[in-house]
């Protein structure tokens, strides 16, 4: 997905069904920045305790807890869940009009090909 | 007779200063070329955190890469970790954001991509996408 775009595309090799990947990637689209980190990251890490299932926005491929984990070690994608803290992070460059409205993102219109490249004319 | 030789030492003089400046000048220029895309650069599988959108962008107008040739924007942006093809056009992919287990990117986890498009040679679109 775009990093705060309104365009992307999603592999079909990827479980989209059962896991959270769509949700994951709409959160790239909301312009998603993690707070916590001192860098700029579009991804962020949790899920590090047994209490706390990882965040929308953890990476696949993060280390997490056992709990949140698959056989490898590896965060396993069907544990993601959105939390106050995504909320908090999609919206911390928002700028509110005095009537509520903001601007998440932007619309760039983009067209991908089916080889996931961005179609240039 | 006496004046001449001193102008003429004074010619001299002048040409030595001129020719030494203009090598401090392109030394100058090189260490700013340096300091300017080195974090790009020495973060080469994209797992420090250094390359992003926006320094990207910066190199991008510092070095006038708008549609120049591939070569040119590989002198400033380094190897590419990925190069793709999409019919006639070349995309030069750079990795951002990436997971590294002992200096080596973890290669099922999410990234981070930018994403240059050379057509014809020239740099025509970029992109920045994450997984």
């Amino acid at each position: 997905m775009q990093d705060g775009g309104n365009a992307g595309f999603l592999s079909t090799q990827d479980d989209l069904a059962g896991s959270t990947t769509a949700s994951h990637e709409n959160g790239h689209g909301l312009v998603y920045r993690n707070e916590s980190n001192t860098v700029d990251t579009a991804h962020t890490i949790s899920g590090q305790d047994e209490k706390t299932a990882p965040s929308i926005m953890t990476a696949r491929g993060a280390k997490v807890n056992s709990k949140w984990s698959d056989k490898s070690g590896k965060m396993n994608p069907n544990t993601r869940r959105v939390n106050n803290a995504d909320v908090n992070n999609m919206l911390r460059n928002v700028r509110f009009t005095k009537s509520g409205k903001g601007q998440i993102g932007r619309t760039t219109n983009t067209i991908y090909t089916e080889n996931g490249a961005k179609k240039t004319n | 007779m006496e004046q001449r030789k001193q102008i003429r030492l004074l010619q001299f003089f002048l040409f030595f200063l001129i020719i030494l400046q203009s090598c401090e000048t392109k030394e100058k220029k090189e260490t700013k070329k340096l300091e300017i895309n080195q974090n790009w650069i020495s973060d080469s599988l994209g797992c420090l955190n250094k390359r992003n959108e926006n320094l990207a962008k910066k190199m991008i107008l510092k070095y006038k890469l708008k549609r120049s040739s591939k070569e040119k924007f590989i002198n400033f942006f380094g190897k590419p970790n990925d190069v793709e093809k999409d019919g006639n056009v070349l995309i030069l992919v750079y990795y951002l954001q990436t997971i590294c287990t002992n200096n080596s990117i973890n290669e099922s986890s999410d990234k981070c991509y930018a994403r240059f498009y050379f057509g014809k040679n020239r740099l025509i679109d970029q992109d920045y996408i994450c997984e």
